[in-house]
């Protein structure tokens, strides 16, 4: 019975995607990526560590659709692998992040008290630092990397996730069932993951998806200032701080991997945005 | 209103302890040993040893976190790179930061909330669908990107503007637009939803039945109440441009104390990283409460709480 009430609430919520024309736009944006990046050796025309120094330098043509970089790579075959690191660095960080930070938020919210001062408090010591610094600054102690981009990135989207599921835990915990199920003798924490948590996880997915792109746009960033993946792993801002520097003679080096970066993350934006309206739709004007 | 703003600084020093220890634990964590470190390839261990006495790393760390706060306070620190003292190399940095934050705070102020007004009085229009359009294309832009795109556009092809670099107004053009890109979507939005949320009140529906002009309505009672919420996000804004800037300093070669800091990590200078972050992470608490207070000066509401 629950299940399937579980899949009559998924249909109406994709029904609302459906109508939303912008999150539909996200959605196949999405997915065209993680197929790239799934499929890349497949895909990609070419290795994307290769070395071809009789090819450096070369602007779009047939044989190199993007053209390619100063070592001989295909840019075409960077970016396709590109997506693979770039996806695969935000998805793990990203919900690592979302699932201890939704705990603690919401053993924050539920239990209140000294627990809510303690995690919280430490929350806000993490949001003290802005935008990427503290992702810098972890970097900084831990060496560059692809893990610990991941530990990076996890470490500073964690408070974003514990304030929303912290509030909203607040709130769904004051409704009558949950009380119910206090009266039939149910203990704190099955009442915290079985009654209040799972109602308290939609505008947790929202924000999953809206960090998906500000982890995509923090791995590229990092990996542009050099603190990002080891080279010669694909990588997005790592190949754009690269072509920064042969911009007067290869224009076309910042073109097609920022426009990839770009693409994506106003993907993920707009599924984002498409969710919230399906998932909120009071909000929708907002 | 003084008992609120005596409260919101006290709030401040829990806050300051943390982020402290925080930033004085990063040098206890990064691998090996400290004093090697700033000894160089080739010391010996009377030297390391006298490395160690000399700045307090036989200390217990208790001792060495309030030696490292004297050091800040006192300016006595010094960059293990040039020995210079740390605050004579970070202020001059930093203030190149604030200049290239306030004029593109200016900037994407003035366009955010212009776009806004229009987009919410033309709300389903075309207009509307065009600066909604911008604003989700301002979030998803990459600042690295933009950056290179604008010097492939002003600097390679048309040969306006300086690809980087500081010297006169003409260098700061450039990176004030790429900083304030993301900023001026963020504001078009929220403006937009404030003005709605406004023009949909019962007063703006009074001042209509009585005939008022729609652009009196508008730009004299609208505006004033929905401008409350905006400014908050101008202020928090102008907070994270502070520390965001570190990619436009980069794109630019804008000597700033983001690009500092990060070149301070290659070349080892832990010190420069630790009061580096630290300022930035304080004068983001320090924006942050001018906000809440400008809020609650704003909006009587808020001092009750």
């Amino acid at each position: 019975m629950r299940r399937s009430k579980r899949a009559d609430s998924f249909f109406v919520i994709w029904r609302r995607i459906k109508k939303n024309r912008m999150a539909m736009v996200g959605t196949f944006i999405v997915l065209f990526f993680v197929v790239l990046a799934v499929f890349a050796p497949w895909v990609a025309p070419f290795s994307p560590t290769e070395h071809n120094y009789e090819d450096s330098l070369v602007g779009p043509s047939l044989k190199h659709w993007f053209g390619t970089d100063i070592y001989g790579r295909d840019i075409l075959s960077r970016v396709i692998f590109g997506a693979r690191t770039s996806l695969g660095i935000a998805f793990l960080a990203v919900s690592i992040a979302a699932v201890s930070g939704v705990l603690l938020g919401a053993i924050a919210g539920f239990f209140g008290g000294f627990w809510d001062e303690l995690i919280m408090r430490f929350f806000d010591i993490l949001l003290a630092f802005p935008d990427i610094l503290l992702a810098i600054a972890i970097i900084a102690i831990l060496g560059t990397g692809w893990f610990n981009l991941v530990l990076a990135i996890a470490i500073y989207s964690m408070p974003q996730f514990a304030r929303i599921a912290r509030s909203e835990v607040v709130s769904v915990k004051q409704n009558e069932y949950v009380e119910a199920a206090m009266a039939l003798g149910e203990g704190p924490w099955t009442r915290l993951f079985r009654y209040v948590l799972p109602n308290s996880l939609a505008p947790v997915i929202i924000q999953g998806s809206l960090r998906m792109a500000t982890a995509i746009l923090s791995i590229s960033g990092l990996g542009f200032l050099g603190l990002g993946v080891k080279p010669p792993l694909a990588e997005w801002g790592t190949d754009l701080s690269l072509a920064r520097t042969y911009l007067q003679v290869a224009p076309h080096l910042g073109i097609f991997t920022g426009l990839a970066i770009f693409l994506i993350v106003m993907g993920f934006n707009y599924f984002g945005d498409g969710l919230n309206d399906a998932l909120n739709p009071k909000l929708k004007d907002r | 209103m003084r008992n609120f703003v005596v409260r919101r600084l006290m709030l401040l020093i829990p806050i300051f302890l943390g982020v402290s220890i925080l930033i004085f634990l990063l040098m206890h964590f990064i691998p090996g040993d400290p004093a090697r470190l700033l000894a160089g390839e080739g010391a010996t261990p009377q030297d390391i040893l006298n490395i160690r006495q000399k700045f307090g790393l036989d200390q217990p760390l208790i001792t060495q976190y309030f030696l490292f706060m004297k050091g800040v306070f006192t300016g006595e620190l010094i960059s293990l790179r040039t020995e210079a003292g740390v605050m004579e190399e970070i202020l001059p940095r930093f203030w190149n930061t604030i200049q290239l934050s306030l004029l593109s705070i200016l900037i994407s102020a003035t366009l955010g909330i212009g776009l806004g007004i229009v987009a919410a009085v033309k709300r389903n229009s075309w207009v509307d669908n065009l600066v909604m359009g911008f604003s989700l294309f301002g979030v998803s832009m990459p600042v690295f990107w933009l950056g290179i795109l604008l010097i492939l556009l002003f600097a390679v092809v048309f040969d306006w503007l300086p690809a980087g670099g500081k010297g006169g107004f003409e260098h700061i053009i450039l990176p004030a637009i790429t900083l304030g890109m993301a900023t001026s979507a963020i504001i078009a939005r929220m403006t937009r939803a404030s003005m709605l949320q406004v023009l949909s009140q019962d007063f703006i529906r009074t001042a209509d039945a009585f005939g008022i002009r729609r652009n009196k309505i508008i730009y004299k009672y609208a505006l004033k109440n929905a401008m409350i919420p905006v400014v908050t996000i101008v202020g928090i804004q102008f907070g994270y441009m502070l520390g965001g800037a570190v990619l436009t300093e980069s794109v630019f070669g804008w000597p700033g104390l983001g690009r500092l800091i990060v070149d301070s990590i290659f070349s080892r200078d832990y010190t420069v990283v630790q009061v580096g972050i630290m300022v930035i992470a304080m004068t983001f608490v320090f924006v942050n409460l001018g906000v809440d207070i400008t809020y609650a000066f704003l909006d009587p509401r808020i001092r009750r709480r």
